[in-house]
């Protein structure tokens, strides 16, 4: 545990050592906000409706806001790391460590989101609020929040880890990587709302688990009312939980059968 | 000193590598039809290494002895073969086996660029959990064996390939792992911080018992360091003994380096093997099976105004072009070799 945090800390310093960049970021998000404001007030008043498919006005505004939110929450890019890995050679020195690359990957992952929080989620949060008010958060659906994209950010980086080890067998994953990078945006609810999708569209979401990346925590976010029980809390919790458990199973797996294989480049 | 650390048995690894074709369409054939071929890169390796000793492996380009130190350091699986490295089994039980284990690859670094030297050394400590007085000590020490007290605190992007080589060198050991394996630790640096590396190393290996694997391309560093040489050569091992017998390898050959008062005519030492002449000095070589070294010595003086004559040893650059470029193993001292 005391190696987790310390390595959790030098990926903060690593990270803190160019902070200007993550400012920059900040300016972009006022622009998207404003463009969802017209957008959606002009569609909400042509509809003559208080409510689209459940949300509310602001819920819908927000909505793209609170995708952009959970991608500070959940980002990584282990994938890449573990394919630059292979391709240099570096893999051979982080084998040779009596630390497991899960780990590694996983420290650095938390460390790079810490700072994320700090310099991209509150300010943005900050701005947001006084472009356009959150009227429909609470401090029980925010604590709500936090849990379900604490559980997506294990997931996003578990799925991660899958596929930074694919790239033992294509050497360089950058195209399934893509693949998965549209299937997760589009599945997973940051393009559009699920609800938009059509039925079966919505089944077969259901059963994968992209969704929990996106569309649960931005739902849990906006306070949406088909999540306001305990119950549907709960639920997702368990849910992310189990996939959770089954996808660590088969990243184990694959780290295992493709060590045996694997031929660290480089002399 | 006698006991074993290391015992590698018939030690195989053969790679199956995709052929690829020059060309544009042949890129898409090679998507649908693909050609493999094995390349047996270790061909069978038996060593065995002592407790505290400096072992220099070398070899040309591609012999395979990358493949072998990977094997040995567990990253690798074999094809064949066993290994026994202090009871472990290096592929199979790696998690375990590294924390045993120092690691320096002199061309790739481990220190954290962005961040001072002691960042990485205090993230090493909580993976080898080394007690804090121990990390303080040992730190404390090598601060001054390699003269780096002030650099440990700049980041590592500012510091000399030589301050990093130090620092690096500092990661691999400051668990005090009684293995340590060190691939190019000198590459590209000045002689004095190779001194510098190479005395630290031996100071290691004296006070701590501490067995060093060492491969390098710089004879220096095998002269300097090594108590033996294994020469690996398209996947075996066609040289295991000491340094003394290395240098001594062509024992029946003698080099003669003759400088003369006044310039000689060329013509009058062609009834020697000469390998190279100045205006007014000359090297030959003497196979001392073939001819009296006395006798032969005695003629020059007698027939030439010599100013010096020195007796070598063939260099063992020479030694080693020799071995390289031939197959045969030559393992073994006494034995009768082939000299061409």
């Amino acid at each position: 545990m005391r190696i987790f945090l310390k390595s959790i800390h030098i990926a903060l310093k690593v990270n803190l050592a160019y902070p200007r960049d993550y400012l920059i970021s900040l300016v972009i998000y006022p622009f998207i906000l404003i463009l969802n404001i017209h957008l959606f007030t002009s569609i909400y008043a042509y509809s003559e409706v208080s409510h689209i498919k459940g949300y509310s006005l602001s819920q819908m505004i927000w909505y793209y806001g609170a995708t952009t939110f959970v991608w500070i929450f959940i980002f990584n890019f282990t994938d890449r790391r573990i394919s630059n890995y292979i391709l240099t050679g570096e893999l051979g020195l982080r084998l040779l460590r009596p630390v497991s690359l899960f780990q590694y990957e996983m420290a650095n992952a938390i460390a790079l989101r810490i700072v994320g929080i700090l310099f991209e989620f509150i300010p943005g949060m900050v701005i947001y609020s006084l472009i356009y008010s959150p009227n429909f958060l609470t401090i029980a659906s925010l604590l709500k929040f936090f849990a379900v994209v604490a559980l997506a950010f294990v997931l996003n980086y578990v799925l991660n880890f899958i596929i930074g080890v694919t790239a033992f067998i294509t050497q360089n994953n950058a195209g399934f990587k893509r693949l998965m990078g549209a299937v997760t945006t589009l599945l997973g609810g940051a393009m559009i709302p699920l609800d938009f999708f059509p039925g079966w569209l919505q089944t077969v979401c259901d059963y994968l688990p992209f969704k929990y990346l996106f569309y649960e925590p931005v739902r849990f976010f906006i306070n949406h009312g088909d999540i306001s029980t305990a119950e549907a809390f709960y639920r997702v919790i368990f849910i992310d939980i189990a996939w959770i458990a089954a996808l660590y199973i088969i990243a184990k797996i694959a780290w295992k059968l493709m060590l045996k294989n694997v031929v660290v480049a480089g002399g | 000193m006698d006991e074993i650390i290391i015992k590698v048995q018939g030690l195989r690894k053969t790679f199956k590598k995709l052929r690829k074709k020059e060309g544009f369409l042949s890129s898409f054939r090679s998507l649908l039809i693909r050609d493999f071929e094995r390349i047996h890169s270790v061909k069978g390796i038996d060593m065995e290494i002592r407790k505290g000793e400096i072992r220099g492996i070398i070899g040309p380009n591609g012999a395979g002895k990358s493949t072998t130190i990977k094997m040995l350091s567990g990253i690798l699986f074999p094809t064949e073969g066993t290994v026994d490295v202090m009871g472990f089994t290096p592929w199979l039980d790696r998690e375990r086996y590294v924390r045993h284990l120092g690691v320096l690859f002199g061309q790739k670094s481990q220190l954290w660029w962005d961040l001072p030297p002691i960042d990485t050394f205090l993230l090493i400590k909580e993976m080898y959990r080394i007690p804090e007085e121990d990390f303080k000590a040992r730190l404390n020490r090598f601060k001054s064996m390699l003269q780096i007290e002030r650099i440990i605190y700049q980041p590592v992007r500012t510091l000399s390939l030589g301050e990093r080589m130090k620092c690096e060198l500092v990661c691999a050991v400051l668990h005090e792992p009684p293995l340590v394996f060190l691939d190019e630790p000198t590459i590209g640096l000045d002689i004095v911080s190779k001194e510098t590396i190479r005395e630290f190393i031996k100071q290691m290996s004296r006070d701590k018992q501490t067995t060093f694997i060492v491969t390098t391309h710089d004879l220096a560093d095998i002269e300097n360091l090594c108590d033996r040489v294994t020469i690996i050569n398209k996947g075996t091992i066609v040289f295991d003994d000491s340094m003394e017998r290395l240098s001594s390898y062509f024992s029946n050959r003698k080099v003669v380096e003759i400088k003369f008062t006044q310039p000689v005519e060329e013509k009058l030492l062609d009834s020697y093997k000469v390998i190279s002449s100045g205006a007014m000095s000359v090297s030959i070589e003497i196979d001392t099976g073939e001819f009296d070294l006395k006798k032969v010595i005695f003629e020059i003086l007698d027939r030439f105004p010599v100013l010096d004559v020195n007796i070598m040893n063939i260099p063992i650059e020479e030694v080693i072009k020799h071995i390289y470029s031939h197959e045969e193993k030559v393992v073994g001292y006494g034995e009768k070799v082939g000299v061409g």
